[in-house]
């Protein structure tokens, strides 16, 4: 009995319900294996801009280094191979169960039912807990029952619901799993793989390194690319 | 924090949270930040910028359509420009060349670094849509190939509020204007001499209208690629035809 977690834009392993559910449930079974996955659509990943592509890798980089080099990236090519490349690398490790944050975004609810099903086809249950939300959408309603379409009065509801209390998890209470057996469709794109910058800087004009007072204050905005690290 | 309520709309300080890709790589969850906000006037302002978040994600569960079609259908009938000029200046607008600094600065803060000013993403909508007459869903594409903090329900109903078409939007007959924003949020226009080269000679607040200034003031700098007041005029009147 394996358990496996999906990453996707849950990078973290404090206040993850879904990662924590997974977790206990590795404990239960006596196993205490767990398999950490998380998936780079290709074909849209390689159409970002460079920036872009940096900043999820280095997530994806902080997250492995979290989990002590044991994350294991898959790359499949599309979106419509997506749930059957992931589905068969998971049940070749015997995963039986797969856990995961629950996405309410159009294109992710789909892929979620594709995988669940490409998953269930092998025997493997997937369970979706949790949202990327304090309140999960769907859960603030109008008394009667409708959603809200003016915010004023949906953040008064919201505020009403509450939200859970974080959850802490202990990673070293289980053994996390690295697919050692590379198949070539493992590991994060190399720096080489990623874009560079579209950017092409404009020279500055002359008479600004002529003043005598080039220099200006500036408060510095977090360089987006590093900050996560 | 203690000064986001104040803060948080000037493009030339950094005074916002900057937490914004942490939520959209899910580095952190939104609970973990509310439960150390207080309940001082800076910190709710706070919150409920979060919970802008959460009410863009619930509209977007009701309506997945809306991800990349209006919310208010009769938006989808309005005159927008195509062909080839609407195409050039699509392009001057993603390379920051529109020869407005504000937006322009925006655009090429965003090459840049992989981020905009959350006022200044404002700016640009506007811009594009009733500056240029172009879809929202053109500037949403952009964001999406470019914002590292990229997020599916905020990009594309950050977008229909500034366009008039969502829901609680922003009415569509209030137009930006990108000189008196630019005066108002960058007021010493640090913001713009920092992203605009071409522009970082010119002093003080006098780099958001260069055109005011002698031709050799700024001779790399492109002009204006549209009149605003005539662009605001035209947007007004495409309004008034889906208005039966």
């Amino acid at each position: 009995m394996t358990t496996a977690f999906w990453f996707h834009r849950d990078h973290r392993l404090q206040d993850n319900q879904a990662l924590k559910a997974a977790v206990d449930s590795a404990i239960e079974d006596g196993s205490k294996h767990v398999v950490a996955v998380s998936v780079i659509d290709e074909s849209h990943f390689y159409e970002l801009e460079g920036i872009r592509q940096h900043s999820l890798v280095e997530s994806l980089r902080a997250l492995d280094r979290s989990l002590n080099g044991r994350l294991n990236v898959l790359n499949v090519p599309n979106l419509a191979e997506y749930a059957q490349k992931l589905s068969e690398v998971l049940s070749s490790m015997a995963v039986s169960r797969v856990f995961a944050t629950r996405a309410f975004d159009p294109a992710w609810v789909r892929l979620q039912k594709r995988v669940g099903e490409a998953l269930a086809a092998r025997g493997v249950d997937l369970f979706l807990l949790d949202s990327y939300y304090a309140v999960r959408p769907g859960l603030v309603q109008k008394p009667d029952g409708t959603p809200y379409r003016v915010y004023t009065p949906y953040f008064k509801n919201w505020l009403q619901l509450g939200w859970d209390s974080p959850v802490s998890l202990e990673p070293s209470a289980v053994e996390w799993v690295k697919l050692e057996e590379t198949p070539g469709n493992l590991g994060l794109p190399t720096r080489a793989r990623l874009r560079r910058s579209q950017y092409v800087p404009v020279k500055r004009s002359h008479s600004r390194l002529l003043r005598s007072s080039a220099h200006e204050p500036w408060i510095s905005t977090i360089n987006c690319a590093t900050a996560q690290i | 924090m203690d000064k986001y309520d104040q803060l948080r709309n000037r493009a030339d300080l950094s005074g916002t949270s900057h937490l914004s890709h942490a939520l959209a790589f899910g580095e952190v969850h939104p609970r973990t930040l509310l439960r150390e906000l207080s309940d001082s006037p800076a910190q709710t302002v706070f919150m409920k910028e979060i919970a802008w978040r959460e009410f863009y994600a619930d509209v977007l569960w009701h309506n997945p359509t809306s991800q990349t079609d209006y919310l208010e259908p009769r938006f989808k009938s309005m005159r927008y420009d195509t062909g080839e000029l609407a195409s050039a200046r699509l392009e001057a607008w993603k390379q920051g060349k529109t020869g407005y600094p504000m937006v322009d600065a925006g655009m090429r803060q965003l090459l840049q670094t992989g981020w905009m000013h959350n006022r200044v993403r404002m700016i640009v909508a506007s811009f594009l849509v009733k500056d240029l007459h172009l879809e929202w869903q053109q500037g949403a594409e952009w964001f999406e190939r470019n914002l590292s903090d990229f997020d599916p329900a905020s990009n594309s109903h950050g977008w229909q509020w500034t366009a008039g078409c969502g829901t609680d939007a922003s009415p569509y007959y209030r137009v930006f204007n990108p000189v008196l924003q630019g005066l108002k949020f960058d007021p010493d226009g640090n913001y713009v001499r920092k992203y605009v080269g071409e522009l970082a000679h010119i002093d003080g607040p006098a780099v958001h209208e260069p055109w005011l200034l002698p031709a050799f003031e700024a001779p790399d700098y492109p002009a204006r690629l549209v009149d605003h007041s005539t662009e605001r005029d035209e947007s007004l009147a495409r309004l008034k035809e889906i208005k039966v």
